[in-house]
């Protein structure tokens, strides 16, 4: 599913990410490693946020040769999303779904899922961290991605979006395919969930 | 207490002086700039004994010091309520007396510039034998200074006071480049009233002077490319924003061209007063060909400016020096009569800038 070909990132002189191959199949991946170790980077590499060294193809398609199409099967949620103040939930909302045009009745679902609707009509600027995370994994959630990455999802969030995403992930993985790139220094409960770690700018599978 | 003083000295003052410095070099052009060095004394003291005769001249004088006081209480209010800047939480643990205290030096040496103006006005003042003048001005200086201090605490006290000033617009479509033209008016709107203020007052108190007989956009075009260099600072900070609070619009799948399309839309919006003011001036005093030549080159170098900063990341120190370089050679580009060849060449390297950044 996804494939990583010399994948290298440097910051400055410091090499952050140096990956010859990588193959992912479909799955849950659990992606660990200490503070700084470049789990946000390969994130936001995958997510096509950040520029880098090398390929990467999702389901075949290179993020090099069709950055559009590429983008279209990826979603990203940030560790600490931030949004402009002056903004509201539902512009937010309204902005993705005119790019990637979800389903009514999914947005419905998410909303009610992750307790944000009575928050889509107030601007950024009065959100908590944990309302501003749970809107950041509702617009990832939104369309039919191949896969989602997310960073650090489950901080901040109170207990019952805790058990809310983590249901809506293994849904989402079990209704529509969708694999799931996670990174966390907390513990995860979720079902087939495979451990990756970064360790010396590389990625090692966990068995 | 020396601590907390230049801790906010760093932090607020210095990065004020920082970030204006294109705002404050276009001021000094334009105070100093004027006249030959020999000439500064007579030129300033003229200057001021025309606000003394005439109220309305000193009432304009005022109403830019409360601008720029405005512009200041809009730049410590991004700085206190920024969320690096968090920290800055604890200075309620001082006394209030002791925080109006930091916050008054902090204000003081911000507003340095009016009140050491303001200094030589109640100066010749006196000398003048105006009273009224030499009391009144330092007061209302003073007043914008203590004003100020106090409502940073205020707003320390009460982060959660603001609401955007702009209204929402919920579950309507929302294009891409309306979120960047609404940024800059809440957050920067000081900064673009005052650059737009600027660039508009200035072409058409330039182009008016020109006669048939007399016809020289040389001059109109040098003030004009400063004006340019102050839009070079708003599409920094828009790019700014687009680096940490839209970070996520990257990773849409937004194909290249649409995204250059709503560029596009962004830079003519913001060049639009300058349009109407050229479209107002032409055909007489400014000819048509060159009213689009001052249109096309602006907006050429607004994309390009806005091109490269996608394409790289640049502190903003040699963004700035970059920007003078960029408008020294328009400058040549007005003096050789090749500016429109410039422009061209500078719309196509932002294509190709915007490409390679996407």
């Amino acid at each position: 599913m996804l494939e990583l070909i010399n994948v290298q990132k440097n910051y400055g002189r410091n090499p952050i990410l140096d990956i010859p191959h990588l193959r992912l199949d479909p799955g849950i991946f659990w992606l660990q490693g200490p503070n700084g170790a470049g789990k946000t980077t390969l994130l936001r590499i995958i997510a096509g946020i950040l520029p880098f060294k090398g390929d990467i193809r999702l389901l075949g398609c290179s993020i090099r040769k069709d950055a559009v199409g590429y983008r279209r099967q990826v979603a990203w949620a940030d560790a600490e999303p931030l949004y402009p103040g002056f903004l509201t939930g539902a512009e937010l909302l309204s902005f993705y779904r005119n790019i990637l045009h979800p389903e009514p009745v999914q947005v419905d679902r998410l909303c009610s899922a992750l307790g944000i609707g009575p928050w889509l009509g107030t601007r950024a600027a009065g959100w908590s961290s944990g309302m501003t995370k749970k809107i950041s994994l509702l617009l990832a959630l939104l369309g039919r991605p191949a896969l989602v990455a997310l960073d650090e999802p489950f901080i901040t969030l109170d207990e019952p979006g805790a058990i809310a995403l983590a249901t809506l992930i293994a849904d989402y993985r079990h209704e529509f395919g969708t694999s799931f790139l996670l990174s966390s220094h907390q513990d995860i409960a979720l079902p087939d969930l495979q451990t990756m770690k970064i360790v010396d700018c590389y990625i090692r599978l966990m068995v | 207490m020396r601590t907390t003083a230049d801790i906010l000295n760093k932090i607020i003052v210095k990065t004020w002086y920082h970030e204006q410095a294109g705002f404050f070099l276009v001021l000094f052009l334009v105070l100093f700039g004027a006249v030959s060095p020999g000439m500064q004394l007579a030129y300033h003291y003229s200057l001021i004994l025309g606000m003394l005769k005439s109220p309305l001249f000193m009432a304009l004088v005022a109403l830019a010091w409360l601008g720029y006081a405005a512009k200041v209480a809009s730049f410590v209010d991004r700085i206190l309520m920024g969320p690096e800047y968090l920290f800055l939480g604890e200075l309620l643990r001082l006394r209030r007396r002791r925080l109006y205290g930091c916050f008054l030096a902090v204000q003081a040496w911000l507003l340095f510039p009016v009140w050491g103006y303001a200094l030589v006005i109640a100066g010749v003042a006196w000398h003048q034998k105006t009273p009224l003048f030499a009391v009144v001005v330092p007061l209302y200086v003073m007043l914008l200074i203590g004003l100020g201090a106090a409502g940073y605490g205020y707003r320390l006290r009460h982060p959660d006071i603001k609401a955007g000033a702009i209204p929402a617009r919920n579950g309507r479509f929302m294009p891409y480049w309306s979120i960047l033209a609404r940024y800059l008016l809440v957050e920067g709107k000081w900064m673009l009233i005052g650059i737009k203020l600027f660039s508009c007052m200035a072409l058409y108190g330039m182009l008016r002077t020109q006669t048939r007989d007399d016809y020289d956009l040389r001059l109109p075009y040098f003030v004009y490319s400063l004006a340019l260099f102050g839009h070079g600072l708003l599409l920094y900070r828009c790019r700014a924003l687009e680096t940490t609070k839209i970070l996520w619009y990257r990773a849409l799948p937004v194909p290249l061209f649409r995204r250059f399309i709503q560029i596009a839309f962004f830079c003519g919006l913001l060049l639009l007063p300058e349009m109407l003011t050229l479209g107002w001036l032409t055909p007489d005093p400014i000819r048509i060909t060159d009213s689009c030549m001052f249109i096309f080159s602006g907006y050429s170098v607004l994309l390009w400016l806005y091109s490269l900063l996608l394409a790289t990341s640049m502190p903003m120190d040699d963004y700035l020096k970059l920007c003078l370089v960029l408008f020294g050679i328009l400058y040549v580009g007005v003096l050789g009569s090749f500016l429109i060849l410039l422009s061209g060449l500078f719309l196509l390297t932002a294509l190709v800038l915007f490409k390679r950044g996407y």
